[in-house]
């Protein structure tokens, strides 16, 4: 349903992030949790960003949103928002929370347990839009009525153990969008809840996105929500992007050996009885990324050339893919 | 917090309760102490220094009287010299309640009944539970009014120090990094200094002649600024760990300031902790004014403090002639005694991974 908004908007890019590099100094070597990653987002799209666990996507989401120190860690590059660079800036205080709103994993531990859902709604409508208790407990119920809980008034006085992971997370969405934000980062909303909690998540995202009109960044290692939600998709590995580009281009015809091998190992492909298909090796530690392409010793296209070198963004098609095999072609 | 699980877990701590029970009993004497003490603490009675406990009799001549006590008479020892005390059979005095006697201070209202007393004039003779001290006066008394200053300079001197240590422990484990260590560091400082000197070191700055109650107030000040680092580790820690949870994270998200966190997130989130923390921490602060005031500089006379009494107890040779000066010793260790079975119960009952087994 999102592929028919997306040819709707207009390709503006609200947000861009280049060439940057996250580096933790550890006593046991630099950990490169992202290495030189550059895209961008357009409004009103839904960017997805897939990778393995530890290839860099949630420490990207939390590097724009400021969450990381430096120092101790070493950050470069730029994050622009609206054309202004907010990396290492005081904007990013001021956008975060208001312009910029993440929605979290665990929505079990997304609350503060002492305190009532109203309470921490009104918290957050009172710090950001400046509204008397009595209005922005109004927005308050408003807003959980949007996102589909019943009974609004007697949950806005109930604790958050009173309530499933599946309502919490959608409350914690309806907190994220009540300051009517220009991107919402969802880091990996959905891994924690049941498959059918999952699926009424994902229709509420695509429901709101379409009403508040606000840009997305879905984390998520999950490729079956990709193709359900997203408009464009950075898949990730070991901190480095190594392609990205339109759903349907990505799906129909990935161009990188991951991107391939990622794909294939759904499930729904295979037969009983079948070995599923899988990626031969292991995800690299932070510790040990491979010299070159950090895919290779996993890779089976692999040459000399992808040992020493990792390959420059090629744009083929509408995507842009980072490996050698295509480096002649071109 | 504390919720109706914690209560009845509570409950079934046996101990905890009993401990409970006597803290609450041991406050409650606190705040009417100078009406359940017969007589004032501060009256000198010439008459009966050093004189012994006195025996409360139920029968005379195999006659039941219900309880009184007879009179007094003293001589010398003609050997040591010593005054000793002989009950005189000839003189009843019954122990009756509310008995109009030696007129104190109560809270701002001056009033003369005691709850219990004999009636005759303290010239006299006197009904001494503990005996009496070098100057006469009764230590029954004194051990009642003295829990004014032994129970309340722990409990404010816990408040501070837990203040203190909650700040400090919250701040050096949210920030982390070179604040944390600084911090760190100086409570490793601080806790490797030999408590008493420092005690000592820090009681000497007080002026000695400042009234009672700046010193009083002085001392909690000293045991507090000593006692938070233990507070400040413990919250230390549990900071870390809280604030890794997504519900910080997501506050810090939306924008929310770091003390705003700190104070309406973090330390909360901790409270049922600290409050455990706290009581464990009441019995150190009994024992600290204790030690001060028995050292000579604490409270002063003619206040009294538990201390204090002890202090007259010092030299062996008293204890060996007057053994009766350390009772008060013994509510030192009754209300320490209470207050570690109390913060016992509290622990375990707060901890949720305790409901299972039960102890």
């Amino acid at each position: 349903m999102s592929t028919e908004n997306s040819t709707a908007a207009i390709n503006k890019k609200i947000f861009e992030v280049s060439d940057l590099k996250v580096h933790f100094t550890t006593s046991e070597g630099v950990v490169k949790a992202v290495d030189g990653i550059s895209f961008h987002l357009n409004e009103q799209e839904t960017l997805a960003i897939v990778g393995e666990s530890g290839c860099g996507k949630s420490v990207t989401a939390q590097t724009i949103m400021g969450l990381i120190k430096s120092p101790p860690a070493k950050i470069i590059g730029t994050i622009k928002f609206k054309g202004e660079n907010i990396l290492g800036s005081d904007l990013v205080r001021e956008y975060r929370g208001k312009k910029i709103t993440m929605v979290f994993q665990e929505p079990m531990a997304s609350f503060d347990p002492l305190y009532t859902i109203g309470y921490q709604m009104t918290e957050v409508i009172q710090k950001h839009m400046k509204m008397s208790s009595s209005a922005s407990k109004d927005l308050a119920m408003l807003m959980l009525k949007k996102v589909h809980i019943p009974d609004a008034e007697r949950r806005l006085n109930e604790y958050p153990h009173q309530m499933s992971g599946g309502m919490l997370q959608r409350i914690m969405i309806a907190i994220s969008l009540v300051t009517n934000p220009e991107i919402l980062i969802a880091d990996e909303p959905t891994t924690a809840l049941d498959v059918t909690i999952q699926a009424q998540i994902l229709n509420l995202v695509a429901e709101l996105k379409s009403e508040f009109k606000t840009s997305t960044i879905f984390i998520t290692h999950d490729l079956g929500i990709v193709s359900e939600i997203a408009d464009r998709v950075v898949v990730m590995y070991a901190g480095k992007i190594v392609e990205q580009g339109t759903v349907y281009g990505i799906f129909k015809s990935s161009l990188h050996p991951y991107t391939q091998g990622l794909l294939k190992s759904k499930i729904r492909e295979t037969k009983s009885g079948e070995e599923l298909p899988y990626i031969p090796g292991f995800v690299p530690t932070s510790y040990e990324i491979p010299s070159g392409c950090p895919f290779h010793p996993r890779c089976n296209y692999a040459m000399e050339i992808c040992k020493s070198e990792f390959p420059k963004e090629r744009l083929i098609e509408d995507r842009l893919v980072s490996c050698h095999l295509y480096s002649q072609d071109q | 917090m504390i919720s109706k699980r914690v209560i009845n877990q509570f409950k079934k701590h046996k101990l905890g309760v009993i401990g409970l029970w006597i803290v609450v009993g041991l406050y409650i004497i606190m705040i009417f102490s100078d009406f359940f003490a017969p007589y004032s603490y501060m009256t000198t009675h010439s008459n009966v220094t050093y004189a012994p406990p006195s025996k409360i009799h139920f029968f005379h001549d195999g006659k039941f009287m219900g309880p009184f006590v007879y009179g007094f008479k003293k001589e010398r020892d003609p050997v040591t010299f010593l005054l000793k005390f002989e009950e005189d059979r000839s003189k009843i005095y019954k122990i009756e309640l509310f008995v109009k006697g030696e007129e104190y201070n109560f809270y701002g209202l001056k009033a003369n009944i005691h709850f219990f007393g004999i009636k005759v004039d303290p010239q006299e003779t006197m009904i001494l539970l503990f005996g009496a001290d070098r100057f006469g006066r009764d230590i029954f008394s004194r051990t009642l009014v003295g829990s004014k200053v032994s129970l309340t300079a722990s409990l404010l001197g816990t408040a501070i120090s837990l203040l203190i240590g909650a700040i400090m422990g919250a701040i050096s484990g949210y920030y982390g990094g070179a604040i944390d260590v600084l911090i760190q560091r100086f409570i490793e400082v601080l806790s490797s200094f030999p408590r008493i000197p420092l005690w000592l070191a820090l009681s000497v700055i007080l002026p000695p002649n400042w009234p009672s109650t700046w010193v009083y107030f002085g001392i909690i000040v000293v045991l507090s600024l000593i006692g938070w680092t233990g507070v400040a580790r413990v919250v230390r820690g549990m900071t870390l760990s809280l604030k890794e949870k997504e519900f910080i994270v997501a506050a810090k998200v939306s924008g929310v300031k770091d003390m705003k966190i700190i104070t309406s997130h973090i330390l909360p989130n901790m409270s049922s902790y600290l409050i455990v923390v706290a009581t464990l921490s009441i019995p150190g602060m009994i024992l600290g004014e204790s030690t001060i005031s028995f050292l000579g500089l604490g409270i002063k006379e003619p206040m009294t403090s538990w201390g204090l009494l002890l202090k007259e107890a010092q030299s062996l040779t008293e204890i060996a002639v007057h053994p009766w000066l350390i009772i008060p010793g013994f509510f030192i260790m009754i209300s320490v005694l209470a207050f570690n079975f109390l913060g016992d119960g509290l622990r375990d009952a707060i901890d949720p991974y305790r409901t299972s087994e039960k102890v």
